[in-house]
This record gives C-alpha cells, sequence and structure tokens, in this order.
C-alpha cells in the first residue's frame, strides 16, 4: 500500500525500513526513496551526536555521510534491521574505529582475527555482516559483564576490545598510553591482556548462557 | 552524579530542540575519571531520544538528503557507486567541483571554456550516477584518479559495482542533488539541469573520452 508522507511519518524507524524494501521490490523505487529521506532524517541528529562524541571537527561530515550511506545501503538492499538505532550505533563505531584506523595505523595494530584465524588471544568471530539482532545480543551480555567489573577495569576492556564490541581496538601499548594520558592510570601491556582475558572467558560463559535460555528444548 | 544528571539533561534539551548538541563539548566539561560514564548516558540516552518528526525544509540541503540521493543514484544509476564515491574523494581531497573540473579538463588537453564546461556537464554526471560508467574511457580514469589523489582502480572498481536499475531510474534523476556545504560554489557547472546525450552529429573527442570507453 503506498502511503504518503503523513503516513510514512507515522511508521516507527523499523516500519520505514520495511517500506523501503518493499517499494524496492514492488518496482517502486521512488516511493522506497521518499521513505528513505525520512529515515535518513530522523537519523541523521543520532548518527551526528555519536560521531561528534569522537572525531575531530573538520572530519565529522565526512564520517557522518559514511554512516548514514552504510545505514540507507543496507536498508535498501533489504538487510534485516530489528532495532534501527541499534544498528546505526553499531555502524557508527565501525566507522569512527575505521577513521583511527585509516588515520593511525601502526605497525604493531591488533589485527581482525579474519587477519589472523586461529590465534587465540584475538577476538573470536567478526561479525560478517551488520546483523542488529546478534550485535543487540553481545552488546547485552557486554554490559552485564562490563557492569560486573571494576572502573579501571571498564576502561581498559573498552579501550581494548575490538569495535564489533563497542571497543575502540587499540593495542596494548596504545591502550597502557591512553591510560596514562586520559586517567594517569599506570598499567602495562601484561595488566591490559589479563584484564582482556578474563573478561573474554566471562562473557564467552555468558553469551553461553543465554543461548541456554533461549533454546526452547534446554 | 547530581553533574552527571544535569549534562545529560542539556544535552537532552539542546538534542530536542535542534541545537547543536555536542557530546564532546559534554564530555570536556566533566573531570577525565568520570567521561566514561557520562558517554555511556550520551549514548544510553540517543537510544531512545525523541523520534525527530519530518520537516521537508530542514532536509533540503541536509547530510540526510545528501546521503539519500548518493545512495539511491548508486543503486539505480548506470555509473556504479560513482555517487558515493565520487563527492568523498572530493570532499578529502577539499577541493571544489569547479576547480576538479577544470583541473581535469586539463589533464585531458582542455583548456578552452566550452570545453571545461562540457567535460563538466561530463563529470556531473558520473556524480549522479547518470552516466554509464562503461563509456568513460581509461584516460578520464586516470586524470580524475591523479586530480583526486587516488588510485585508478579504485575508481574503475567503483564504476563496475551496479545496483539493480530499477525503473525509476530516469525519474529519480529529475531531482536535483544539493551541493556540498562545506565545498558548495555557485559556479554554474555543478547545479545546471542534466544536459542531454550530445548527437552523434556534434560527437567530439571529449564524447568520444566519456561516451566510447
Amino acid at each position: 500500500m503506498r502511503l504518503d508522507v503523513g503516513g510514512l511519518d507515522r511508521l516507527s524507524d523499523e516500519g520505514l525500513v520495511a517500506y523501503v524494501v518493499a517499494a524496492r521490490a514492488a518496482g517502486c523505487p521512488d516511493d522506497g526513496k521518499r521513505a528513505a529521506d525520512m529515515l535518513a532524517y530522523r537519523l541523521e541528529p543520532q548518527v551526528k551526536g555519536r560521531v561528534a562524541a569522537k572525531i575531530p571537527v573538520d572530519s565529522r561530515e565526512d564520517v557522518g555521510m559514511e554512516v548514514l550511506e552504510s545505514f540507507l545501503r543496507s536498508a535498501f538492499d533489504g538487510k534485516v534491521i530489528d532495532s534501527v538505532r541499534a544498528f546505526i550505533a553499531t555502524i557508527a563505531k565501525r566507522r569512527i574505529a575505521d577513521f583511527y584506523r585509516k588515520r593511525e595505523r601502526h605497525p604493531d595494530q591488533v589485527p581482525l582475527s579474519s587477519e589472523h584465524l586461529g590465534d587465540e588471544e584475538l577476538w573470536g568471530e567478526e561479525p560478517s555482516v551488520e546483523d542488529s539482532s546478534a550485535v543487540l545480543g553481545i552488546e547485552d551480555a557486554v554490559e552485564r559483564v562490563l557492569g560486573r567489573r571494576n572502573e579501571l577495569h571498564r576502561r581498559i576492556i573498552l579501550l581494548y576490545g575490538p569495535e564489533p564490541m563497542g571497543g575502540e581496538g587499540l593495542t596494548g601499548a596504545e591502550t597502557v598510553e591512553r591510560m596514562r594520558a586520559d586517567h594517569d592510570d599506570r598499567v602495562s601491556v601484561d595488566n591490559v591482556q589479563q584484564i582482556w582475558r578474563r573478561f573474554k572467558v566471562e562473557l564467552t560463559a555468558e553469551l553461553a548462557d543465554r543461548e541456554d535460555e533461549g533454546d526452547p528444548d534446554g | 552524579m547530581a553533574e552527571i544528571e544535569r549534562l545529560i539533561d542539556e544535552f537532552a534539551a539542546d538534542y530536542e530542540a535542534g541545537r547543536d548538541a555536542d557530546p564532546a563539548k559534554f564530555l570536556d566539561r566533566v573531570e577525565p575519571g568520570r567521561r566514561q560514564e557520562l558517554a555511556e548516558r550520551l549514548d544510553r540516552y540517543l537510544m531512545t531520544a525523541p523520534t525527530r518528526r519530518w520537516d521537508p525544509k530542514a532536509f533540503e540541503g541536509s547530510l540526510a538528503q545528501r546521503a539519500s540521493d548518493r545512495v539511491y543514484e548508486s543503486l539505480e544509476g548506470v555509473s556504479g557507486t560513482w555517487p558515493e564515491l565520487l563527492p568523498h574523494l572530493r570532499n578529502q581531497a577539499r577541493i571544489k567541483r569547479r576547480e576538479l573540473v577544470e583541473r581535469l579538463a586539463g589533464a585531458l588537453g582542455f583548456d578552452a571554456e566550452p570545453q571545461i564546461e562540457k567535460v563538466g556537464d561530463y563529470y556531473n554526471r558520473m556524480e549522479h550516477g547518470r552516466l554509464p560508467a562503461t563509456g568513460v574511457s581509461g584516460r578520464v580514469i586516470d586524470a580524475l584518479a591523479g586530480v583526486l589523489g587516488t588510485d585508478a582502480e579504485r575508481i574503475r572498481a567503483a564504476g563496475s559495482r551496479i545496483g539493480e536499475p530499477g525503473e525509476g531510474a530516469q525519474t529519480a534523476f529529475a531531482r536535483t542533488a544539493s551541493p556540498d556545504a562545506e565545498l558548495a560554489d555557485a559556479d554554474a557547472l555543478a547545479e545546471t539541469a542534466p544536459p542531454q546525450p550530445p548527437g552523434r552529429a556534434t560527437h567530439d573527442e571529449i564524447d568520444a573520452l566519456f561516451l566510447d570507453g
């Protein structure tokens, strides 16, 4: 059913995504475009807010544009998006991480797990798609496990952890440096890795528990 | 705690009034040890902030409009993802469209004003998904890569990434895209109406470079 502007404006974010997909599938891309315009307009302040928190002023527009384009491309492509805001938050984190990765690539940077399969010191699996339901599940578990940590450990985990879980993906050395610069805390690379290892073990257990709870046979 | 609450309230008031709510400025207002806490609270607020109601006037020329136009032109147009990549590269290189066109024309050996204008028309069509990527010659791609300071292969590959062209492609292009706020200038080249494909009778060297592959 074709909706007018008022009808589109009353849809939820997720409803607009569904409308974009349906319109495109029905061979009415211009209708999909109207819904995409509205989505982009709704999300713009969200994106600007998230980007402004971490990106220097002169690059915010570029990174914000990349976040919105990535999101809209996913919407047009018909990707299943359970929570638009969680999804846009995930994309923003990734594009922000990309920005710093491009700008400050260090030779000792921790590689992505796909570049180092089998190395158990590295984060497990990278999500192959920006699947919001999976992301939400992981984010909940991360939040619960982080909530059981003290402030110092939380900061370290959020600096050292990979960006799919909301971390900044810094190397051990960078984490040590940031802890000293931002908080005047002195920790060693060994401390960082140990804290991370313990967190990872507990997060894995948390995720396994969650799967068991969701198993209808369990 | 009260300080964090106060800052969250202040941020929310700015955000909901459509004022410039810059989280970085709020984070700077708390001691380093509490920034993480405030960042998490701001993040949570953004997850539940009220939905922005549609305002076509505010949408006009916004970041949202440019993003939506570029993705749509990439998917429905005939130029692969050039509508996303070329403005991105141009912004990165901090080159205004007029300057880019002049340098591109110069690199291709054209310096007369009508020639520059014609190159500008073609370039504009590339940025808006209206020029078949297969028709653009390697010489143009190489020259463009030189002007934008990038790898020609990157531009070539983006041109070959075709979406699923829809029947709305033609009507979509009746829309006038907005210039980038930062780099826009009033040059006539960028914002003129889409040019008509030149007829074979007037097919010159510039047409050949942009149409014949």
